[in-house]
């Protein structure tokens, strides 16, 4: 019996721990191209456990990383061309907003994952960059569609506590 | 004539084809201060209405909505001074829009303000498969390209999201609202 509930267990941990492994290299290779560091984001992983409880807009399994570069990042492209090619198989862009006024790109990727869609938001701004993964449920996936731009506007302010 | 039956008949598979936004278009976005690019295409959507219950009156709603659309295409462009675009950036798009299935519904001219938008409708047996709305000032440039099944009436709700701007369609004469 222990044996099958740790088969289970292990089944169910696989696919999480490839979703966080994959944002972590893509972490990795921001990191490296845009030459940036993330800054770490005390107690994530105890938010992420209440996230679903906590959060209306019917978002869960966050995954998020905040770059605060000391030097200027490069052109906003150089960011989101680096995000599109680290990304895994599957995610596809659907929105994307740039202003140069502000110096501010941000790009909506999304990905079927079994029965869950999740979005990757990957936002460049003058002195910050920030990746964040969720997964939504069908309530959310509507709001998303709907307004894609002021939904990941939300979502992010939400993810750093603004 | 032999050699005139391939052109003729890639000439009737072109005019079926779904509006495709040009490169050069997308090619704006370097010269803009704000772009904004939506892209939803049939996979997206068949995606999106698959996550949709049919239970639910507003999922059901929203799913009926996507299930005719094969992609909803948004890019808006907004320049910092006039003649940053010409209207020859637009003409490759308005040429797809001068095939017999097109035909153009709308049409508003401002001379004052420079402001011009004109809306096409694609048909095909009797049914609206395509929407094209072209708005532009000076300063601003937006195209909107709805592909697949759409319901007159369902323009209004397009309207306002996936950065759709909000078209209002009058019922046919004679018919009650």
């Amino acid at each position: 019996m222990k044996l099958r509930v740790l088969l289970l267990a292990t089944a169910l941990a696989v696919p999480a721990a490839a979703r966080d492994r994959e944002f972590d290299n893509l972490v990795k290779a921001v990191e490296s191209n845009c030459g940036i560091q993330s800054t770490r984001i005390p107690l994530l992983g105890v938010v992420n456990r209440f996230v679903k409880l906590a959060r209306p807009s019917g978002t869960g399994d966050l995954k998020l990383a905040v770059f605060e570069h000391p030097a200027p990042l490069g052109e906003g492209t150089a960011f989101s061309d680096t995000v599109s090619a680290a990304l895994g198989p599957g995610w596809r862009p659907f929105v994307r907003v740039e202003s140069r006024l502000t110096k501010e790109t941000t790009v909506i990727f999304s990905r079927a994952t079994g029965r869950r869609l999740h979005l990757l938001i990957a936002t460049r701004e003058r002195d910050e960059a920030v990746l964040m993964r969720f997964g939504v449920n069908r309530r959310a996936l509507e709001r998303w569609l709907a307004e894609p731009i002021r939904m990941a506007a939300h979502e992010e302010g939400a993810a750093k506590g603004h | 004539m032999r050699k005139l039956i391939p052109l003729f008949l890639a000439a009737a598979a072109l005019s079926g084809q779904d509006l495709k936004i040009p490169l050069n278009i997308d090619k704006l976005a370097s010269k803009a201060v704000e772009s904004v690019d939506v892209t939803l295409d049939s996979s997206m959507l068949q995606l999106a209405g698959k996550f949709l219950s049919d239970k639910k009156p507003e999922e059901a709603e929203a799913r009926r909505l996507i299930n005719g659309l094969k992609g909803i295409y948004v890019r808006s462009f907004q320049f910092a001074k006039p003649g940053e675009y010409a209207a020859a950036d637009v003409e490759a798009l308005r040429a797809q829009l001068k095939s017999p299935l097109w035909s153009r519904i709308v049409g508003v001219r401002s001379q004052r303000e420079g402001e011009n938008a004109d809306i096409f409708l694609k048909t095909e047996s009797s049914q609206i498969t395509g929407l094209a709305i072209i708005a532009a000032n000076p300063k601003e440039l937006t195209i909107v390209s709805i592909v697949g099944s759409i319901n007159p009436e369902d323009l209004s709700r397009l309207g306002g999201q996936f950065g759709i701007p909000r078209v209002e369609v009058a019922p046919p004469k004679g018919e009650k609202k």
